[in-house]
């Protein structure tokens, strides 16, 4: 039959048969590999554990000497010039130098740069610097800067509009590294956006770092890169640019909600005594979690000016806008207690549960 | 003067134990918050030099127990990184006398050190 | 007669093809997988997550448990969930109405007292009888709410509802999670640029026979007893293989109720958790990924290969039977609820890709594996089966299971390889090999009684017995 003749050709016995045994094959090669592998783990880890105990003397007998004529780092014992052949330990080790340069400065960070200038670590930087996979360029970057060898700070630079993020990222913490705020300097031209986790880990870095002022903050805010314009906005609220006020209530105006968020956030650290009025302003064309920012915000600088604009919003039908502008009555106005008290009087519900939440929030 | 570092970077704590040993003071090391804990109530040290982040606790927890549980008057120093600031701020609610954000120079933690020790010999035994 | 033997033989071939596009399928996600798995373990090398931890700069969080009769461990739960260190946190406790002293055992230990709290339902829940804070400092970060009972869907809403953070985290009170589990699941949603990250799930792993201790994970063992060794495995699968490669492209439509993180915001725009069905976790990430194309925004659903959190598994037939039953209720309820998207086009790859997987192979499979076993034993008994053909089918899908599961094995060991002992692994893969025998067709049964169960209606919840972490027979000394 012809139904026949097609079942037999596709389901032939000796066809599945060879696939079976094919996967077989393939099952006892990947047990092998499991088993293989396991005991090469296991194997580097006693040899990992067996140096590391010698590496952490001997490098805190260093770090640690006095000696300035004949310094400790230039004599290598015999034994250690035979680990440092291999390149696990030698990445081991530079590891932990880097370890040690976060958590120590002084005359043993320099100690440590000698260190690893001397015992050829260097090298290793670079050729991972060169490579193209994305990993190990980002490596070797970080461990260029992280041993302050700032002769590549010219070099890196390029790599901080890197189309790899992590690559960026590295270049980017090499700038401020060596240059501390001007460093920035890559926000003028970066194509890419950055993440808030880069943002996060710029301003944390930057927090090491001795304040300088930022001259282009201006320029940033402006910026067509949305990321640049939010990463501005955090710096100036973080170190207070009342400067910049003007440009940031243009910001107000972005396209982007979360840079208009940031933007009132910002207002509210660096606020004159124009800044209310100006989010009153903006307040009926804002997004729901944009308006939540701005009654949040007014917390921290309403007056009375401010009262009739808030009492509208208290009845306002959402009742998170309800609650959040009850905050600022309470905080801000003259009699706001005694106001939210009235009205939670003429109507219990709900702002009677409102005036007690607030009550319980802010007393 | 007995000194206690809890510090999970071993090689950080292997140059701390080094240069504290160097100056002439006894010094107990551990990596994590449980055996520090063992270690204040058995050892009774007389200066604790800790690191906020540790693994499976928080350098708090010690903090903590050392200021609010046991009520004593020992001088604790919290080593604190990058990104770390309010972590310091709630240690200092509870009590620690001295903090060094990292990276942080030797010469430095070893002269806030000696400001304790004047304290220490000063100042009869307290238990 | 012919007539049979044309029928047979279409039936063969069909299933034949079911299983190739099926066996295509899984080789395709193994490999896909490995990809993004390689690039998050590199990416974490350069990742100091405890900068998130204190950060002013990090997201808000909320961690939303709720908890129904949990007396026996909640006390120890809360403290397990309290010991996590992250600056910017509420830790949500939903009491569903329990009958039993849940409440109460809180309040005495946490030193709790009601508070005035205006409850705004974003989400229309059950009522909320009230809200408690602890008048200890240490405990500033809990919040306990009591409400009249609903289901874990509304539970959870109502959880929802109390968050004044931005992103929330839908836990099991009862899961051990690790040092920097939340770290690690708020990372992506930092890390979005073009897409915004709407949930992120990560690895649930089996706690079982593991040592555990003032809510802290000891020490990893694996299980002792057959099925939770055998979830184990099924759960490597699961998690580091197809997970991560539906995460790679796009595609995920399931986040374990167990442990996941979503943006608050979209969640609510959604309308929360549906609480007409017993698979609310699938469907509320099916839900939001709907929202996210009907609104025509670029988004993601990512999943993350690092174990983050233990739990309990069933080591009974009875309980692991009641799990899958429902399991298998929530994917035909979902997949119901959703059946516009089925090969929409407008759907893109949510509507072309994910939803018809999850039909034909997720939804279909015990169905179609089970009608072949009908299939078999009638052909058999009318002495048509051709038995060269059906044993090599058989050694051809039962060899590829083997070969599939010690993919997933060997992708387990060079990436966390929780189970460090190499006699571990061997158990891991002899357990393997009993699997076509007894775990899977077990698992084929559960899952056509969940069929059956739903077409007769039966809506509830089941009851996992809880054995508390706490058993002598746990923890060593």
């Amino acid at each position: 039959m012809f139904h026949a003749d097609i079942f037999s050709n596709l389901i032939q016995p000796g066809y599945l048969n060879k696939l079976t045994i094919l996967f077989i094959c393939l099952n006892a090669f990947l047990i092998a590999a499991i088993f293989i592998y396991l005991r090469k783990k296991k194997r580097t880890h006693f040899i990992q554990r067996g140096i590391k105990k010698s590496i952490e003397l001997w490098i805190s007998k260093i770090l640690l000497s006095e000696d300035e004529t004949e310094p400790a780092y230039m004599h290598i014992p015999s034994k250690f010039q035979k680990h440092f052949r291999d390149k696990t330990k030698r990445e081991f080790t530079v590891n932990q130098l880097i370890d040690i340069k976060k958590n120590l400065s002084g005359k043993i960070a320099e100690n440590i740069n000698h260190l690893y200038e001397h015992l050829g670590f260097r090298r290793d930087s670079l050729v991972k610097f060169q490579s193209n996979i994305w990993n190990r360029r980002a490596k070797g970057i970080h461990e260029l800067y992280m041993m302050d060898q700032k002769n590549m700070l010219p070099v890196l630079y390029k790599y901080t509009n890197s189309n790899n993020q992590y690559v960026r990222m590295e270049a980017q913490a090499a700038l401020i590294h060596f240059s501390g705020f001007e460093g920035l300097s890559f926000l003028d031209n970066i194509d890419h956006p950055i993440s808030e986790w880069e943002q996060l880990k710029i301003l944390e870095q930057l927090k090491l770092i001795d304040f300088t002022e930022m001259k282009n903050l201006g320029r940033w805010l402006r910026s067509q890169n949305f990321s640049v314009v939010l990463l501005a906005l955090k710096l100036a609220e973080v170190y207070q640019e009342f400067q910049v006020h003007d440009d940031v209530a243009e910001c107000l105006q972005h396209k982007d909600e979360k840079v208009r968020s940031q933007a009132i956030i910002t207002l509210s650290r660096i606020a004159n005594e124009y800044t209310s009025s100006i989010l009153v302003q903006y307040y009926s064309n804002e997004t729901l979690a944009n308006r939540q920012q701005i009654l949040k915000c007014l917390m921290n600088m309403a007056s009375d000016n401010e009262k009739d604009f808030l009492v509208t919003h208290l009845h306002d039908e959402n009742d998170s806008l309800k609650l959040a502008a009850a905050r600022v009555i309470a905080k801000c106005c003259s009699n706001g207690w005694e106001m939210l008290k009235e009205i939670a009087k003429e109507q219990p519900h709900p702002y009677s549960e409102i005036y007690f939440h607030v009550k319980n929030e802010l007393q | 003067m007995k000194i206690l570092i809890v510090e999970d970077n071993q090689l950080l704590l292997k140059v701390l134990e080094t240069k504290l040993k160097k100056e002439g003071y006894e010094v107990i090391s551990c990596e994590n918050g449980k055996d520090a804990i063992d270690e204040i109530i058995y050892s009774s040290p007389d200066l604790i030099i800790t690191d906020i982040m540790l693994p499976y606790s928080s350098g708090l927890e010690i903090v903590n127990f050392v200021k609010v549980t046991l009520k004593k008057s020992t001088p604790v120093i919290v080593l604190s990184g990058i990104g770390q600031e309010k972590t310091v701020e709630e240690a200092f609610k509870l009590g620690v006398d001295d903090y060094m954000t990292k990276p942080f120079s030797l010469s430095e933690l070893s002269m806030r050190i000696k400001r304790f020790s004047r304290i220490f010999s000063a100042t009869p035994l307290q238990s | 007669m012919n007539w049979q033997v044309i029928i047979s033989e279409a039936l063969t071939i069909g299933l034949f093809f079911y299983s190739i596009v099926l066996l295509l399928f899984y080789i395709f996600i193994g490999l896909y997988s490995i990809g993004e798995t390689r690039k998050y373990l590199h990416k974490n090398n350069f990742t100091d997550y405890r900068l998130l931890a204190a950060s002013e700069h990090s997201p808000s969080v909320s961690i939303i448990a709720p908890a129904f009769n949990e007396g026996q461990t909640i006390v120890e739960n809360v403290r397990s969930l309290l010991s996590i260190y992250y600056s910017n946190l509420e830790l949500i406790i939903v009491n569903d109405g329990s009958k039993d002293d849940s409440l109460q055992k809180l309040i005495d230990v946490y030193q709790l007292e009601k508070i005035d709290f205006f409850v705004r339902y974003q989400i229309k829940t059950k009522n909320v009888r009230g809200v408690y804070k602890s008048k200890n400092p240490a405990f500033k970060k809990l919040i306990v709410v009591d409400k009249e009972n609903g289901g874990k869907a509304d539970a959870l809403n109502a959880g929802v509802n109390i968050s004044n953070n931005d992103y929330i985290i839908c836990i099991d009170v009862d899961c051990i999670l690790e040092q920097d589990a939340i770290l690690k699941l708020i990372k992506p949603f930092l890390e979005q640029t073009q897409e915004k990250i709407i949930a992120v799930g990560g690895v649930i792993r089996i706690a079982n026979s593991c040592e555990i201790k003032d809510g802290k994970l000891e020490k990893v063992h694996l299980p002792k007893a057959y099925l939770p060794r055998m979830q184990a495995l099924e759960y490597i699968r699961a998690f580091l293989l197809a997970r991560m490669a539906w995460s790679r492209l796009n595609g995920l439509l399931l986040i374990s109720g167990a442990f996941g993180a979503f943006d608050k915001d979209v969640v609510i725009k959604c309308g929360g958790y549906n609480h007409n069905t017993v698979g609310e976790d699938m469907e509320l990430v099916v839900r939001m990924r709907r929202y996210m194309e009907e609104k025509k925004q670029p988004y993601k659903v990512t999943f993350i290969p690092d174990p983050l959190c233990w739990t309990e598994a069933p080591s009974s037939f009875l309980i692991l039977g009641r799990q899958r039953n429902r399991w298998m209720r929530g994917t035909i309820e979902t997949l119901g609820m959703h059946k516009k998207m089925f090969y929409n086009p407008r759907y893109r790859l949510l509507g072309m890709l994910s939803y018809p997987y999850w039909f034909f192979f997720e939804m279909m499979a015990p169905i179609i594996e089970f009608f072949g076993v009908v299939v078999f034993i009638i052909m058999a008994s009318m002495g048509i089966v051709e038995w060269p053909i059906f044993f090599s089918l058989l050694l051809f899908i039962i060899s590829f299971g083997f070969l599939y599961s010690s993919f997933a094995i060997f992708m387990e060991v060079i990436t966390y390889n929780q189970y460090k002992k190499r006699t571990d692994i061997l158990k891991l893969l002899l357990t393997s090999f009993s699997e076509p025998f007894i775990y899977h067709p077990f698992i084929v049964w559960a899952s056509i009684r969940g069929i059956t169960d739903l077409l007769r209606k039966k809506k509830n919840w089941g009851e996992m017995t809880r054995q508390g972490f706490g058993s002598p027979a746990i923890i060593k000394t």
